[in-house]
């Protein structure tokens, strides 16, 4: 039997890096639900991920990730049943997903990868994108049209934005969403989540209040059960280049960061969490 | 490589994907057929996977590829210059980016979030003063077939219904109303033609200024020349820019007139009342139609008429010739 594999899907920004610096700490030290398969001895290079623990051991950020780096990182995973599976992280910069939507098109490579995964794992980082919550009162309130074009904002509202990526890498993946898509199953990690400041919420209200239609989208077009939405805080705080943190140095990154699970209320130390769900689903 | 292809409807050169649906163009028989020289294309892979829209608003060979999962409803917005259709398409736009539901259905997609959101650029700023206005005036261009705007909607049953609205210029219908025939009415002539419901907008503002009169000949027009081509298709009548003059606050005159029209020509005809001041009501006049044209409307059963109460007529006999 083929091991399911998953893809990752995260744009620039979006803490992608640090996650799987956390994550790949994680499962050396075996403190999760998941842990490295050893059975065909060690994974392949994985220097880019000791690089970036290696930065969270000293308590600093790591540096910006270049495209070519993540060529073929991947990480064999087994579970407490002795179940196998294979995650894929991208080699994608986060650049280049944000290229997807530009060009409107997804590489062949990257088409293959999207149409054998079992699973996707999507990063919103909810802080950093721009949205116009105000666009409907503009249009209530102010009846005089204005004949100047200046300062009138240019750019897409990230509603629209992530609802045209999803669709053209499910068009892409050749997945039709007319009934509900009970595969992929779909984990969307918002990331940076101590940013937001507010973890009594479900994560899944969370997003629907930030990104109310990219939350449409995904609740009208994904089976209730095939889709979970989770806080996620790969570091717990924000690091620079040169911060240092005592935290990171003295109890060491792995007793950093926190996942808020899909029904809200008590932060998680296992990071490993939403992968598990999301290889619970697919083994369904 | 971005030579255009042999088909007429294939935009492949444009980005999109091949109409025939080659995953690698340079294996599709049309696009092979053009000798043009190829050009190096420094940003395009050839190879890459693409998609069938541009995100800008659909013409007709768009709806070949695109409209064929599921049942469509196409939505003829109509109304004179100026009457307020692409607000309320906006509108309708804007309550969807909200999360709120159109007609008890909640967003699943669409395929011209570029033409959506080139409209809601007229509302949103980014300087600390804002002054948004109305959408700018739809221009009558050269092209004939009027743009669609598109929204996929899902009900809790998981009934999932491509809406198409018509976001055609105003001048368009008016042509039409004046002259069945006119030339640079294609566009209205293909709206009425195709559509699987109606609204007709009024505009409030223009019906009580010094213009009143003749806006109300023109609605009147409008109303009676769509009158015979509506059957029973769905249909709303929206007292548009309520907020500038109220319903009320137009002259009795000319309000009884337009909808004495519409009653003894469209009796199906459901009224609604819009303004900006409370943006919920353009959901309204959208859900109205969706309401109506959401399941197909069943077929009149047949039924045999009784032309004679003995038992023996009702036996109508074998036709077989054998």
């Amino acid at each position: 039997m083929t091991r399911p594999e998953i893809v990752l899907l995260g744009g620039p920004n979006s803490g992608k890096t640090h996650y799987a610096g956390q994550l790949y700490g994680r499962l050396q030290h075996s403190s999760g639900a998941l842990t490295l398969r050893n059975s065909h001895g060690a994974p392949d290079d994985l220097s880019v991920l000791h690089e970036v623990l290696s930065c969270l051991e000293s308590g600093n950020a790591a540096q910006h990730t270049s495209t070519g780096a993540w060529d073929d990182v991947h990480l064999p995973l087994i579970d407490s049943k002795d179940r196998e599976f294979d995650l894929n992280w991208p080699d994608y910069g986060g650049e280049q997903l944000k290229q997807v939507f530009t060009t409107r098109s997804v590489n062949q490579n990257w088409q293959k990868k999207l149409i054998n995964a079992n699973g996707w794992v999507l990063l919103i980082r909810l802080n950093s994108e721009a949205t116009y919550p105000d666009a409907l009162e503009n249009l209530v309130n102010d009846k005089v049209e204005t004949d100047t074009v200046r300062n009138r904002a240019s750019s897409w509202d990230a509603n629209a934005y992530w609802v045209e990526k999803l669709q053209i890498l499910l068009h892409v993946a050749k997945i039709g969403w007319k009934n509900q898509i009970q595969s992929p199953p779909l984990t969307i990690l918002l990331s940076c989540y101590d940013e937001i400041g507010d973890e009594q919420t479900p994560p899944v209200e969370i997003l629907s209040q930030k990104l109310p239609l990219v939350a449409s989208f995904i609740r009208s077009n994904w089976k209730d059960d095939e889709v979970s939405v989770w806080g996620l805080s790969a570091l717990g705080q924000e690091l620079s280049a040169e911060s240092k943190s005592e935290d990171f140095i003295d109890e060491g990154p792995e007793s950093q960061g926190w996942v808020l699970p899909p029904e809200g209320g008590k932060k998680n130390n296992d990071l490993t969490l939403p992968l598990m769900w999301l290889f619970e689903r697919m083994s369904q | 490589m971005d030579k255009p292809c042999s088909r007429a409807d294939c935009y492949h050169h444009e980005g999109e994907t091949c109409a025939d649906g080659h995953a690698v163009v340079s294996k599709c028989a049309h696009y092979n057929q053009v000798a043009v020289e190829p050009e190096a294309s420094p940003h395009r892979d050839d190879d890459a996977a693409r998609v069938p829209w541009s995100g800008s608003t659909l013409g007709l060979s768009d709806l070949m590829t695109l409209t064929s999962r599921t049942r469509k409803i196409l939505i003829g917005v109509l109304g004179s210059h100026d009457a307020g259709k692409t607000t309320l398409l906006l509108g309708n736009y804007l309550l969807c980016l909200r999360g709120k539901q159109l007609a008890g259905a909640s967003f699943a997609g669409s395929w011209t979030l570029g033409a959506w959101e080139s409209l809601a650029a007229w509302t949103r700023f980014n300087d600390a003063s804002p002054q948004p206005g109305f959408p700018p005036h739809t221009p009558r261009s050269t092209e004939r077939n009027p743009g669609l705007l598109h929204l996929a909607l899902r009900r809790p049953d998981n009934s999932l219904r491509d809406v198409l609205l018509t976001d055609a210029p105003g001048e368009w219908f008016s042509k039409w109303a004046i002259n069945q025939n006119a030339q640079d009415a294609e566009g209205a002539r293909w709206t009425v033609e195709q559509s699987d419901a109606f609204i007709i907008l009024a505009d409030c503002q223009r019906l009580s200024g010094d213009l009143r009169g003749e806006a109300r000949r023109e609605l009147r027009q409008l109303i009676e020349r769509l009158a015979p081509f509506v059957e029973n298709r769905p249909v709303t009548s929206v007292w548009a820019k309520a907020d500038i003059t109220s319903l009320d606050k137009l002259k009795p005159g000319i309000r009884n007139t337009i909808q004495q029209t519409l009653t003894k020509l469209i009796p199906h005809a459901v009224e609604v009342t819009t303004s900006v001041q409370d943006p919920s009501n353009f959901s309204d006049a959208l859900a109205t139609v969706l309401d109506a044209s959401w399941q197909p409307r069943r077929a009149k059963p047949i039924f045999e008429p009784i032309l004679s109460h003995q038992p023996y007529a009702a036996y109508r006999g074998s036709h077989d010739e054998t």
